[in-house]
């Protein structure tokens, strides 16, 4: 189903808009979640909630595109549970996300200016990958917002596995260099 | 936790880019343009067993188009001999400058659809002077709607910078039909909708404008554009009868 029709069917406050959602956006949501979690009870119950989420600001929202949206909020929805998670455990519940691909450069911190910093990371990331090419571009999204594999991504586009760490490597230093300009790497 | 606040600071990146990114298509094209053919190869268990599933969906996409053709060829004889109703069936009649067709969905080019109303001779109804007191107006409504049998249960509006918007909930016993009405403001809003799912679909002109009539794997659903306002119908009725509802649109 178009995304204009789903959107028209929550502005409709019809239920039909959770189940074309979830039959559309679901299996991407699940494997986001599944990504950043590991456990397929936590993923369910975050992606549902995400519904929930959607069901809560749709209208007023309209959101364009649909995908970002739905995904953005359970991306975050899972960072929040993992990071409680986390918290209980003191350490004991690890991100099946290949976080050593992804353990970068930003410093601890647990102030309510995180926010804040958090917004001005997101900013310069923004202006990093506008310096970027489109393949080293959408290949960083592929595989730090999507949690594509370098399998998956091997598949997709026929480029060899070796290839692509090696982009992802060089793409990553750079964007530790970037940020260390900005005074936000640690 | 470092690692959760770079996830967490890249929640945000901007839209494009993950819109840029998430197209298969466009993403093999910018690698194989920027990194070329010496850097082709899958290192994968399943390399092997990839090749022949590709050839597998295009062999089926032959075979299907093949099939489609035939299907066409005969249902347009039928179609020839049977009707006299100005009504195209996808499958055999294609106008193809309004019709595209992909592999998961059918995208309508309402750009370039018939838009302009013959008449409106609905205007001095109630609904139709309630919803030009809301900012939509002229309307092309389906007549059979309006008569005794359908009570309007629910009315909503939406205001936006560049639209407004209506939903209007019709009901007749556990029937409902739910017609949702966007004006906009530019006639550039309106120059394409991609339909998925659809298993048949019917193209009627009705009072001078293109009406599409769709069965779609949930529910039946009719769409069409009348100068910048754009109508749609969602219903829990069957295919057949809101394709003789569609047909009362005046």
């Amino acid at each position: 189903m178009e995304d204009k029709k789903i959107i028209e069917l929550f502005f409709a406050r019809s239920e039909k808009a959770l189940t074309a959602l979830a039959e559309k956006y679901g299996k991407l949501c699940m494997k986001v979640a599944l990504q950043i979690l590991g456990s397929r009870e936590d993923s369910e119950e975050c992606v549902n909630d995400s519904y929930l989420d959607v069901w809560n600001t749709v209208p007023p929202k309209e959101p364009d595109p649909l995908m970002s949206y739905i995904v953005k909020i359970v991306r975050y929805n899972s960072l929040d549970c993992l990071e409680h998670r986390t918290a209980k455990k003191r350490g004991g519940g690890e991100a099946t996300v290949s976080l050593e691909d992804v353990a970068l450069f930003i410093g601890e911190s647990e102030t309510p200016e995180d926010i804040v910093e958090r917004q001005f990371i997101t900013d310069c990331v923004n202006d990093f990958l506008r310096t970027l090419t489109s393949a080293d571009r959408m290949l960083f999204v592929r595989k730090f917002w999507f949690f594509d594999t370098y399998e998956e991504l091997s598949k997709i586009s026929g480029i060899k596995v070796g290839t692509l760490k090696s982009k992802i490597s060089r793409t990553k230093e750079s964007l530790r260099a970037y940020l260390c300009e900005r005074g936000v790497a640690a | 936790m470092k690692d959760l606040e770079f996830l967490y600071a890249i929640n945000d990146i901007d839209d494009e880019f993950i819109t840029e990114a998430a197209d298969d298509e466009r993403l093999k094209e910018a690698f194989c343009a920027e990194w070329g053919e010496e850097d082709k190869g899958v290192e994968t268990d399943s390399d092997t067993e990839e090749a022949p599933q590709q050839k597998s969906t295009k062999r089926t996409h032959k075979v299907s188009f093949k099939k489609i053709m035939l299907v066409a060829v005969i249902s347009a004889l039928l179609f020839a001999v049977a009707t006299t109703v100005s009504a195209y069936v996808f499958e055999f009649n294609i106008k193809e400058e309004l019709v595209e067709f992909f592999d998961d969905h059918i995208r309508l080019h309402l750009d370039k659809v018939d838009s302009t109303a013959d008449s409106y001779s609905l205007l001095g109804t109630d609904l139709a002077k309630e919803l030009e007191e809301n900012g939509i107006s002229p309307v092309t409504l389906p007549a059979a709607l309006l008569t005794e049998e359908w009570i309007i249960k629910e009315i909503a509006y939406q205001h936006g910078e560049s639209f407004t918007a209506a939903n209007i909930e019709f009901v007749k016993d556990d029937l409902l039909m739910a017609l949702h009405i966007v004006e906009y403001t530019h006639i550039e809003q309106l120059a394409s909708s991609n339909i998925h799912n659809a298993k048949k679909g019917t193209l009627q002109n009705i009072n001078g404008i293109d009406v599409f009539v769709f069965d779609l794997s949930i529910e039946p659903y009719a769409k069409w554009v009348n100068g910048l306002t754009a109508y749609s119908i969602m219903t829990n009725c069957d295919y057949e009868t809101l394709l003789e509802i569609s047909k009362t649109i005046q």
